[in-house]
């Protein structure tokens, strides 16, 4: 479970380019809900992706993770409990090392650094039978720099890093969005595979209304700094694509953007 | 036993006096010294890609610091530890600087080098210190008056190989650690390491310490083979140590095989052997350090230039 309590954001503070992003926003994500996010640019998204994994502070406000407040956690202590995908696929996985050692890394993840080997000859079977479950034909690569491989590819391991280990929470930071609509369309499907099979709860943030609306239990809309859709698990069955493109367009007339 | 020995003392006599003359060893050996401080930068420069000036610093003190231990009476293998250990805690601070002050990466190590000038001073108590009489790790007459009959660049060479061979092996496992793989992932991917929920600056502290742990060892060895300390030793140091390191890389990319620790030696003595040649063919030692950096410029031009090269 995350919560956002009268949450506040400024860019630039105190200068005259100071932008409010977040003026009191709350928000509640329960468990195992999957939320899609939408919402037009320069509404807030990523930045409540940001503030919940800590990579940016927040004006005031607090943060709870499973009723632990988390405010002033370091980005990294949070992520012992947070797996995130980025939208760029090369900052999910290290090109220099190859898919094992990548998979491996993320194996050890919350577990000690310590000064005994990383790749164990008895997880490489292992790992090479999660590739296959990808279908991409990765268990083959198993040696080839990750940088070599193409987006949607490392997008997939991305994927699976983050999942590799039991997290709380999954966040998907537009994570199909630098794939062609082919690759995307399979990593959604597996996005979807994963968390449904692993129980976790996620949130989406994307751009493409149809994922918005055909996965996932709960659609939020932003705008502006709030929530101002905010659709449960049977509203969310009753709406359509298009319905959500009404929704923006009225949007746009109504703030006039 | 003592025939076998005998015997292998003979056959290394012959095989030196016929195929080794002194220069040729003479360059191995320099440039398996720097081959140390090469595999500290290696570190650095590749992997954490952290221009870490602090070795021009750290490489005269362990200098400083063998000399005055050794002038005392240590024992010299001690001198070598306490040189490495010291060098971490170079390493350290220039890291604590860079990620907890935050200045940036070149400036913290411009700042510790130059603190060390005088820490150097201090330690040594003049610019110049002789240390001729002490016992080095090279002192192998000690052990076998008869050792020394197999030439002073032999015994050396010997020597330096055996910690060379035990630094490097000691590098590659590490790399191959837990800990190893996270400080690889950190000059690659920082965001991987904060998803790992790992502190990125940790690890790149940890890393700038084993890499000046590398110089400083190195400059207790250089000190002890030199006999002599001179304060302005380090100057240079990360300049040759880079070009080491981008020689070693280019000599991979022909032989596949190679590791890239393995590599950085091999560059380290193929620099010495260029560098040997064109003094021996009349180069004033004087302009080195200009030839050096003119050397490394134009392989780093060339370097961008096949980068780009690719990308297109």
């Amino acid at each position: 479970m995350i919560e956002l309590k009268n949450a506040s954001k400024y860019y630039n503070p105190g200068l005259v380019t100071q932008t409010c992003v977040f003026n009191n926003f709350n928000l509640k994500i329960n468990e195992s809900e999957f939320v899609s996010i939408v919402g037009s640019n320069g509404s807030g998204k990523t930045t409540l992706l940001n503030i919940i994994c800590g990579s940016i502070p927040l004006e005031s406000g607090e943060i709870f993770l499973n009723d632990e407040n988390i405010t002033n956690m370091p980005e990294y202590k949070r992520m012992k409990r947070i797996g995130r995908v980025y939208q760029n696929p090369s900052m999910g996985t290290c090109p220099s090392l190859n898919i094992i050692e990548n998979l491996s890394l993320a194996k050890n993840k919350n577990k000690p650094f310590s000064l005994t080997k990383l790749v164990k000859k008895d997880e490489i079977d292992l790992f090479k039978e999660q590739l296959k479950f990808l279908n991409l034909g990765l268990e083959d690569k198993c040696d080839i720099p990750m940088g070599s491989l193409s987006g949607g590819q490392r997008q997939a391991v991305a994927l699976l890093m983050s999942t590799m280990i039991d997290i709380d929470f999954l966040i998907l930071d537009e994570h199909t969005a630098a794939l062609d609509p082919k690759t995307a369309d399979v990593i959604m499907e597996l996005t979807n595979k994963i968390v449904l099979e692993k129980k976790l709860t996620a949130l989406m943030v994307t751009h493409n209304l149809k994922y918005a609306v055909n996965y996932g239990n709960r659609l939020i809309m932003m705008h502006e700094g709030k929530n101002i859709l905010d659709l449960n698990e049977t509203d969310k069955k009753n709406i359509v694509v298009d319905d959500l493109l009404n929704k923006f367009y009225d949007i746009s007339i109504e703030y006039g953007n | 036993m003592y025939i076998i020995y005998n015997i292998v003392v003979m056959f290394f006599e012959t095989l030196i006096h016929n195929m080794f003359s002194g220069l040729f060893l003479g360059i191995v050996n320099e440039g398996l010294l720097y081959g140390i401080v090469s595999l500290g930068v290696y570190i650095t420069y590749k992997i954490l890609d952290f221009p870490d000036m602090s070795v021009d610093g750290s490489f005269p003190l362990g200098m400083s610091i063998t000399a005055v231990l050794l002038l005392n009476g240590l024992n010299p293998f001690l001198a070598l530890c306490i040189s490495f250990l010291v060098g971490c805690l170079v390493g350290i601070i220039t890291g604590v600087i860079h990620v907890k002050l935050g200045v940036r990466d070149l400036l913290s190590g411009i700042l510790v080098m130059t603190a060390l000038y005088s820490i150097n001073l201090r330690i040594a108590g003049r610019p110049n210190l002789p240390i001729n009489k002490v016992k080095t790790i090279f002192s192998v007459d000690v052990i076998d008056p008869r050792l020394m009959t197999l030439g002073r660049e032999f015994v050396k060479f010997v020597i330096l190989l055996l910690i060379v061979i035990i630094c490097k092996l000691l590098l590659d496992y590490y790399l191959k650690t837990k800990n190893g793989y996270l400080l690889r992932s950190v000059g690659d991917n920082e965001t991987l390491v904060t998803s790992l929920a790992k502190d990125k600056g940790n690890i790149k502290i940890i890393g700038l310490a084993i890499a000046n742990g590398f110089v400083a060892f190195a400059g207790s060895i250089f000190v002890q083979d030199r006999r002599f300390f001179d304060i302005s030793a380090g100057t240079g140091t990360l300049v040759i140590a880079v070009a080491n390191v981008i020689i070693g890389m280019q000599i991979m990319k022909r032989f596949k095989f190679l590791k890239t620790t393995t590599a950085v030696i091999i560059g380290s003595i193929v620099y010495r052997a260029c560098i040997s040649i064109a003094i021996d063919r009349g180069l004033d030692p004087r302009d080195l350090r200009l030839i050096t950096s003119i050397l490394l410029l134009i392989i780093l031009m060339l370097n961008i230039k096949n980068k780009r090269a690719v990308k297109k």
